[in-house]
């Protein structure tokens, strides 16, 4: 067993500020934003918001953990590293014991805490993601299809999340990727913060063991952390915009996956920001209102989404902040092609949601919407970098 | 101005009930001594400067000044081991 978690070593990509796990780029995003983008996905009246999570993640893990196998595992070892995959990935604990029957238990599980936190009373399951990723480990490991439904739920009052499979309605199809070829303009272009070290807030997160503990969650600055694939967000959010919009209903779609990102921006970075680790690293460095924009953004570069830097800052009034290398533009032109409109729905969200926080007023409530954000340029519409400007509501 | 120690809710953490708890100065050195003997020997992390000690119930974090501390519940935390976390911070709830 030991060996296995070597199997899952970060490495960090510092040219392209990515984060690979098992082959696999991830983003890192808490509790808040996972549940909350599900939410809105499975809350979509007409649409198949379950059908969207769980096929993505079968899809995204099927690649995923059949990049963790080696050669010479047995099939037990084989739902061993599937298991030590997704609790590494801060998801929870896994019991795969009875898996090649078909039945699976958890006694933890990331998307539980971030519905008690955002939508506490709910009592239908919410692991749908678990769902998707037992159903690509199966195809992984066996090569079979299967779904797997979850029968209880920590949501819903049971001790432990239970998973059972059943037949498969269809395959599970692999994740479509063209090569897209792409240079991101270098950070030296951009102008530095004057008391903020970016790189020095980098490097140590970066150097930060953010995998799952023994329950398999990342409790970290105050929020619970994962790393998600980027290709289940990507897939999950074109899929949901493409299916709203067949329906009439595209802009409400992009409307809410902003306002998603807004609100996540403001509960994830205020959590961070009041955590001992926020105290510890950042803090010592802040002069004034602007160095906490920074100090947000500096924390932002690390956390997978490909970086951005901050190009104009009116205090208190507006931002101009450009991405070179966003995890949402990169993956659209790789998953579909270019596009007249931007794609970067939760980095136009998340600025407009950190400029709230930092110089807004009251509860995230009263902050939301007190900022808007517009995405003028994108690299889905063959610029060489997605550029966002913030203004007060 | 409150006495110490006091808390102060943490809002956005991972799970409803987070609070930092703030030590009166002289006190800092003896109850961190405390909790070590209760619940084992503290961890640190230097990229961050901070310190913590983590149980099964919950995870008690600080910047390496010791003061003031964190205190995210976990899932099986229970009301009795709030009340035996107090004591050792001496913490009285109001």
């Amino acid at each position: 067993m030991g060996n296995i978690v070597e199997r899952f070593a970060l490495q960090y990509d510092w040219t392209k500020h990515r984060r690979v796990i098992a082959g696999r780029e991830v983003i890192l995003h808490c509790h808040h934003y996972n549940s909350r983008l599900q939410h809105t996905v499975e809350s979509a009246a007409g649409i198949d918001g379950k059908g969207i999570m769980r096929s993505s993640a079968a899809s995204v893990f099927a690649e995923h953990v059949a990049n963790a196998l080696q050669s010479g595992d047995d099939e037990t070892t084989k739902w061993s590293v599937a298991a030590r995959l997704y609790a590494h990935l801060g998801f929870g604990d896994l019991d795969m014991r009875e898996a090649a029957s078909g039945r699976v238990e958890a006694r933890s599980s990331h998307f539980v805490e971030g519905w008690n936190a955002g939508f506490a009373g709910r009592r239908e399951p919410v692991c749908t993601m678990t769902e998707g990723f037992l159903a690509g480990a199966n195809k992984a490991i066996t090569g079979k299809d299967v779904e797997f439904r979850e029968t209880a739920c920590i949501m819903s009052g049971a001790e432990r999340c239970t998973f059972e499979a059943r037949a498969a309605e269809t395959p599970i199809a692999p994740v479509a990727r063209q090569p897209f070829a792409f240079t991101p303009k270098s950070a030296d272009q951009y102008p530095k913060p004057k008391n903020i070290d970016g790189d020095a807030i980098v490097k140590a997160l970066v150097g930060m063991p953010i995998h799952g503990g023994a329950d398999g969650l990342i409790p970290a600055f105050g929020v619970y952390l994962a790393n998600t694939p980027a290709d289940f967000y990507n897939l999950v959010c074109i899929r949901f915009v493409e299916e709203m919009t067949a329906r009439g209903l595209g802009k409400n779609a992009v409307r809410l996956l902003v306002s998603d990102a807004e609100t996540c921006a403001m509960n994830t970075f205020r959590g961070i920001m009041s955590s001992p680790e926020w105290d510890g690293l950042v803090a010592p460095m802040i002069k004034d209102a602007p160095d906490k924009l920074y100090g947000i953004v500096a924390v932002s570069n690390a956390l997978g989404w490909g970086n951005w830097y901050v190009t104009s800052h009116d205090p208190s009034e507006a931002l101009r902040i450009e991405s070179v290398n966003g995890y949402e533009a990169l993956g659209f032109r790789e998953m579909r092609s270019e596009s007249l409109h931007p794609q970067c729905f939760m980095l136009r969200g998340v600025a407009a949601g950190i400029m709230a926080l930092v110089y807004g007023s009251g509860t995230v409530a009263e902050r939301f919407g007190s900022y808007a954000s517009v995405e003028n340029d994108c690299v889905c519409a063959g610029k060489h970098s997605c550029s966002f400007e913030v203004r007060r509501a | 101005m409150q006495g110490v120690p006091y808390r102060e809710k943490v809002i956005a953490c991972e799970r409803g009930g987070t609070f930092k708890y703030f030590l009166a100065a002289d006190r800092v050195a003896s109850v961190w001594a405390a909790l070590e003997l209760s619940y084992g020997a503290l961890v640190k992390n230097d990229a961050f400067a901070t310190i913590e000690i983590a149980t099964d119930a919950f995870i008690v974090r600080s910047t390496v000044l010791r003061n003031p501390l964190t205190v995210f519940r976990k899932r099986a935390c229970t009301e009795a081991d709030i009340v035996e976390l107090h004591r050792l911070l001496e913490y009285v709830d109001d």
